[in-house]
């Protein structure tokens, strides 16, 4: 099987800065495992997911996520290709206001086939499926039909993670998910993430500014503040 | 897809605005629709009025102010038709019939109408339609009176009722004909013309309640009763105006020459339709105007609705931002902003027809009580619809604007919007 990831002598720099934003030299990791992605504010962690999710492309080098060389690829595939196989987690108000909960675990079905069929393949309709994803991230099946507002911050972001594993997705991708929970909903977020992912068969990459989450994965990757040097990755 | 279910559930989840702004695009719509349909049913009701009438000769005056005093009952004579000269006219042997009308009284605000029987035979409107009767038949005897479908049922009419004609035409005159009264023996069907609004007495009988009147006072101490005034020669001096029928139509053109010729006293003959086509003309202009505004007003519509999206989408880079996540691409969001604000010009459209509507049902009653004008609830004219199409056309195509700004946005704010 093809590694969930793979880069090589990546550059981004943001138009009109000085200076690289990030670089990476090498970067490999397995399907199915877990990289933690540690560094500080403005080390370039948002921007290194966005050139992972397809949103933006290299300056320099090669990123390949699945089979896919994505640096490559047009913006048409990237964005096809992170509906397809990518699960995303925001920091913060990851879920659509006006949907309700369980519609919002659904989103990724509605605009991508592939997830879609695969959802159905494992469960008999896309609701069940949510069901599933809403139970393993210990969402009480009170609150699936509840309005988004309804629901506590920890909750919510549970809610996003059930939403990103809808369809197994390859890829699982986090920005910082816990730095809006207190500890004992950190702990049991990172738990049920982590648990999740790993029983589906989904790799993830989550970034974090938080040493003391590292426990939880396979790999870690350091940013440097103003990242010029860089420290290669660790397992 | 689900892009129109998304646009929707996004609509409803800023209802307030939402709805405040599709309010905005149906009222603009909707007086444009409103003029629209006025103005169609003003010019049916105005064709509709007089049909099989091939000349309208009155004493000499402009030729639109003769059609509106004789038929459509707007306005007042200036100059009458002396007996003797309509007497003239009826001889013409290019002439097949005439229908001489006396003018200038009134019933609680209702125009009494001189006439003759002839009236009712070849008095045509629509599509050369005859008046029929409701109940009773043509007036017979010098105090009969035949009402107007109207007449009967606002003012509560029945047959053998008896009423009183004021003298002049306002609506509260305090000078009566009450030592004449009328009694009614036929009542018309409802035509949706000035017919519906005329209350119909012989000539005898206007010269009868006139016989003891001079330059339009009563004559003090000088009274004639009904019974005595119905021995009297009744033929009056003058008429107001007359409807003539000619044997054959290629003769109206000599005829109405003759006439505006005639020796005599100065007349004058107009062919309705073509005087009608000179009001058209009039009217024209002011429905332009009318129509040139509801446009402006629809544009400005658009321009809010536009306003409105372009203002709310710094708020909604965040749902941008998700939607970007889930494999959305920036034409995707260019087309959910086109949605919604093609959604607020059908949404609009729909709401404008239903507003629209219910203010012809609403207004229906009233105008057609004030100016005969029926107006009616139907589909816009072909033309509209044209337009209608464009507009909705054209509410999409507006969301350009808005959805070009969200793609460039959420080009550069990528997966990391903050707000
Ligand atoms: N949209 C952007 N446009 C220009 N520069 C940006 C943008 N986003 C981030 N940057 C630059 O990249 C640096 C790293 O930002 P970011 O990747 O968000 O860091 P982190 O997520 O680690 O806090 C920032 O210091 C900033 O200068
Ligand atoms: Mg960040």
């Amino acid at each position: 099987m093809a590694d969930a990831l793979s880069i090589e002598s990546l550059a981004y720099r943001w138009p009109g800065q000085q200076h690289n934003t990030l670089t990476i030299d090498r970067l490999r990791l397995p399907a199915g495992s877990s990289l933690f992605v540690r560094g500080p504010s403005g080390s370039g962690k948002s921007t290194l997911l966005n050139l992972l999710a397809g949103v933006l492309v290299p300056t320099q080098g090669r990123i390949q996520v699945l089979d896919q060389p994505l640096s490559e690829q047009s913006g048409k595939v990237r964005d096809r290709f992170r509906a397809d196989n990518i699960g995303y987690i925001f920091q913060q108000f990851n879920l659509l206001p006006y949907l309700s909960v369980i519609d919002n675990v659904m989103l990724p079905c509605r605009l991508s086939r592939r997830r879609h069929d695969k959802a159905l393949s494992e469960a008999s309709s896309l609701t069940d499926a949510a069901a599933d994803r809403l139970t393993r991230l210990n969402i009480p099946e009170a609150l699936w039909h509840q309005r988004v507002s309804a629901l506590s911050v920890g909750q919510q972001q549970r809610v996003a993670a059930a939403r990103a594993l809808m369809g197994l997705p390859e890829l699982v991708i986090a920005d910082e998910p816990t730095s809006a929970l207190d500890q004992d909903n950190v702990d049991n977020f990172m738990d049920v993430l982590t648990g999740q992912c790993q029983a589906l068969g989904s790799a993830l990459v989550f970034v974090s500014h938080d040493r003391h989450l590292a426990r939880w994965f396979d790999q870690e990757l350091e940013l440097a503040p103003e990242s010029r040097t860089q420290s290669g990755a660790t397992s | 897809m689900n892009w129109i279910r998304l646009a929707l559930a996004s609509l409803w989840n800023r209802r307030t605005t939402a709805l405040l702004t599709l309010g905005m695009v149906a009222l603009s719509l909707s007086l444009l629709l409103t003029v629209d349909r006025v103005r169609e049913d003003t010019r049916a009701s105005f064709s509709n009025t007089l049909s099989g009438t091939d000349l309208i000769v009155g004493g000499r005056t402009g030729s639109l102010n003769l059609l509106l005093y004789s038929v459509f009952r707007i306005g007042n004579a200036t100059n009458n038709i002396s007996w003797e000269s309509y007497a003239d006219l009826r001889r013409n042997s290019a002439v097949d019939w005439t229908v001489p009308l006396s003018l200038g009284d009134s019933h609680r605000g209702y125009r009494v109408i001189g006439t003759t029987t002839d009236y009712f035979d070849h008095y045509q409107y629509g599509r050369n339609q005859s008046l029929s009767f409701q109940s009773g038949q043509p007036f017979d005897d010098v105090y009969d009176v035949v009402l107007g479908a109207e007449v009967a049922e606002v003012l509560d009419y029945q047959l053998g009722d008896e009423l009183v004609v004021a003298h002049g035409l306002g609506t509260t005159s305090f000078e009566n004909h009450d030592d004449k009264p009328f009694t009614v023996v036929g009542i018309l069907e409802a035509t949706g013309t000035p017919v519906d609004r005329s209350v119909h007495v012989p000539l005898e009988g206007i010269t009868a309640m006139h016989v003891d009147w001079q330059q339009g006072v009563k004559l003090p101490g000088f009274e004639i009763s009904a019974d005595e005034a119905r021995e009297m020669d009744l033929t009056p001096e003058s008429v107001t105006a007359v409807l003539v029928g000619m044997k054959s139509r290629v003769q109206t053109f000599s005829f109405q020459r003759l006439i505006n010729q005639y020796r005599a006293e100065p007349l004058s003959a107009i062919i309705p339709g073509a005087t009608l086509q000179e009001l058209w003309q009039l009217i024209g202009i002011a429905e332009n105007a009318l129509i040139a505004v509801s446009f402006m007003v629809v544009v400005t519509g658009l321009l809010g609705m536009v306003t409105v999206i372009l203002a709310g989408l710094n708020e909604r880079r965040r749902e941008m931002a998700i939607l970007r996540a889930l494999g959305a691409r920036p034409g995707h969001i260019l087309g959910l902003l086109m949605l919604e604000s093609g959604l607020y010009g059908v949404a609009g459209l729909l709401a404008g027809l239903l507003l629209h509507w219910g203010v012809i049902a609403l207004a229906s009653i009233w105008v057609q009580g004030t100016y005969g004008i029926q107006l009616t609830l139907a589909l816009p004219s072909p033309t509209l619809l044209l337009v209608l199409a464009g507009f909705v056309g054209l509410a999409f195509l507006v969301g350009l604007l808005p959805g070009w700004k969200a793609y460039r946005q959420s080009l550069s704010d990528g997966l990391t919007a903050t707000t």
